[in-house]
């Protein structure tokens, strides 16, 4: 009954399908002749039900029809669409061979490394498809080079993400394609684990896997391969760290290699590792394509460990040193700092490479304040200099806004991070109770600023500090000293005279210099301590 | 215009955070002084120089304050660090001092 009904379905194809090529052979000219698509499909139909298909008489036809067709309308789809026609029909197809070339060069390329024809993946993956089918069948080398197959495979890598039926089956049978013939294998060299491999000194191993498009083993042919790095080259200063160094094979998956990249001890950063793989045997293959200087791009890791970190309060006018506390990695510190509004905060540390011991600079180094109670955080961009030490100074009066006017007891961490560390961190390194002048009575910022109205006015105040004032023998004669003079100037307006006034003046100035010469050297050596 | 506002915000704003609290302490003190010349001079314009010798002593006294305020100004600046390596702050005190005590001999003598 199965049977029966195929036969029927058939005999219907075959009528309509030999129906349609007989009229756009017999309109061949003068009609307004059938898309090459159409041609393509009837062709591929006929080919498929009729083993003898096509006769000589056909053949002749229908080269006469294809190359009407491409005379009138030689677009890149209906080239393809001819490519695939003439593959299906063998030694006579050989009129399009020639017109590969003519397709290939309309392909655009793409960054340098794709190539691809003006609409898409279907009319791209026709065209290739068509040529490797027609050289196939007429047993000849397509005109491509190694690096345009390369090129054109990149494009159909790039497009495995495709969503649609027709793009799936394009895609599947392209790879297929490329995979199973006999003139160009493109080889695909690909970093285990994905993205850019990174090697540090715990997982020292570049792992790569070589395989064909479809992510398989190369077949026997090609097998046993060589694969060597070329050559390992710095990103940021082009120093080449290895070169001429073979892959072992692993023992456990047949397509992954496996080389050592840190003997010679590179610096941490990124490294352009070139790829050869060739075959081993002498009775290999030439046709692998895409299989020397494969560049791969290769992280060096460094770990690094916070080294000489320093934190301290000082003076916000820098008039006097900073006091510091030395803190060691990871510890935290153990007495919590005070700081105030006149005051700042500093933060001074160097990072060394635990392997080399030498210092690195990093991409993201910062400190992060997170209030105790609200968890409010603020971060801050530490500045470096050229020998890579880091330093924050962190003026707190001028912050308090960015605090949000809120004092309380903060947490100081410090954020160390780049695409090269394989330990980036975050370390609480202390505790610091920061006291500002105007407390924020709501203790958010966001709510303080937007009912200012509500907020009390700063006062305006005047007022002596003399909380600092020395109280010796010397400040205390030096002051009286000085208002003496002022006194004594005021006398002498009102009824002394020049001399009497120079007599007294002498006396007052030797004891004033005497006490102020005293102060102010025992401030410069209280300064100079600091 | 808003470049200009913008400009005069920014340099505000840099004063107001980058500026060490002495050196504005020493700020107001030359506003207060310049001020106060500013007020004598407009006095003598209005009114007349009658006690002439006068004027001259309080506005002289007016200029040389400003001139040895700025003199200190510059010595306890700390970004001047390079220039006057040698001076202290103290020994810049010290002088301003001197240097009042001078000026203001005279201009007590001169007042009249």
């Amino acid at each position: 009954m199965q049977i029966s009904c195929v036969s029927f379905v058939y005999f219907i194809w075959s009528f309509f399908v030999l129906q349609a090529l007989t009229d756009l052979v017999e309109k061949e000219g003068t009609a307004p002749s059938r898309s090459a698509s159409e041609v393509y499909y009837a062709v591929s139909t006929l080919k498929n039900l009729n083993a003898g298909f096509p006769t000589p008489k056909q053949s002749e036809k229908l080269v006469k029809l294809l190359q009407a067709a491409l005379k009138k309308d030689d677009s890149i789809s209906n080239l393809g669409y001819c490519l695939s026609i003439a593959a299906a029909m063998g030694p006579s197809g050989s009129f399009a061979f020639d017109r590969i070339e003519d397709a290939i060069v309309q392909a655009d390329e793409v960054d340098g490394k794709y190539l691809q024809f003006e609409g898409g993946l279907s009319i791209t993956a026709l065209v290739i498809s068509g040529t490797y089918n027609l050289a196939t069948s007429l047993n000849r080398a397509p005109p491509l080079t190694g690096e345009q197959v390369v090129k054109f495979s990149n494009y159909f890598l790039s497009r495995r993400s495709v969503q649609t039926p027709k793009g799936a089956y394009s895609l599947l049978n392209i790879f297929n394609i490329l995979t199973n013939n006999k003139f160009h294998t493109p080889v695909v060299i690909s970093v285990v684990g994905g993205g850019t491999g990174g090697v540090s000194v715990d997982n020292p191993r570049l792992n790569v896997r070589v395989t064909n498009l479809l992510g398989e083993n190369l077949p026997p042919p090609h097998q046993p391969l060589s694969v060597t790095v070329e050559s390992a080259t710095s990103q940021s200063n082009s120093v080449v760290v290895v070169s001429k160094k073979k892959f072992e094979q692993s023992t456990t998956d047949k397509s992954v290699y496996s080389v050592g990249l840190l003997e010679s001890k590179p610096e941490p950063g990124v490294y352009k590792v070139a790829v050869n793989v060739v075959p081993a045997g002498a009775s290999g293959q030439p046709s692998l394509v895409g299989n020397v200087a494969v560049p791969l791009t290769v992280r060096v890791m460094a770990t690094v460990v916070p080294h000489a970190v320093q934190i301290g309060t000082g003076d916000a006018d820098q008039t006097t040193q900073p006091k510091f506390y030395a803190v060691n990695y990871p510890s935290k510190l153990e007495q919590t700092l005070e700081v105030d509004s006149l005051q700042k905060l500093v933060i001074r540390f160097s990072l060394k490479d635990k392997s080399s011991e030498k210092s690195v600079g990093v991409h993201q180094a910062f400190v992060r304040l997170s209030h105790e109670r609200t968890q409010q955080e603020l971060i801050f961009v530490t500045e470096t200099d050229s020998s890579n030490n880091y330093r924050l100074d962190l003026d707190i009066g001028a912050k308090a806004n960015d605090l949000g006017q809120l004092s309380g007891l903060y947490r100081v961490e410090l954020i160390i991070g780049d695409v090269i560390l394989s330990n980036s961190l975050s370390w609480h390194l202390a505790d610091v109770k920061i006291k500002l002048m105007y407390d924020s009575p709501t203790g958010a910022a966001g709510s303080a600023d937007t009912h200012p109205m509500y907020r009390p006015k700063p006062e305006i105040k005047l007022g002596v500090n003399i909380s600092n004032f020395p109280f010796s023998l010397s400040s205390i004669g030096f002051h009286i000293g000085l208002g003496g003079i002022f006194v004594l100037f005021g006398m002498f307006w009102l009824k002394l005279n020049m001399f009497e006034t120079l007599k007294y003046l002498l006396g007052l100035g030797i004891v004033t210099f005497l006490c102020g010469n005293k102060m102010l050297a025992k401030i410069a050596s209280q300064r100079a301590k600091h | 215009m808003t470049s200009f506002a913008r400009v005069v915000s920014r340099f505000y704003g840099e004063y107001t955070n980058n500026t060490s609290r002495k050196l504005k302490i020493i700020d107001a003190y030359l506003f207060y002084v310049l001020l106060t010349g500013i007020i004598q001079f407009a006095y003598c314009c209005l009114v007349g120089t009658f006690p002439f010798n006068s004027f001259l002593s309080g506005f002289i006294s007016c200029v040389s304050s400003f001139v040895l305020a700025v003199c200190l100004r510059l010595q306890v600046n700390w970004q001047n660090k390079s220039q006057f390596s040698k001076i202290s702050p103290e020994r810049g005190f010290a002088d301003f001092i001197f240097g009042h005590i001078v000026l203001h001999l005279v201009v007590v003598n001169f007042i009249g």
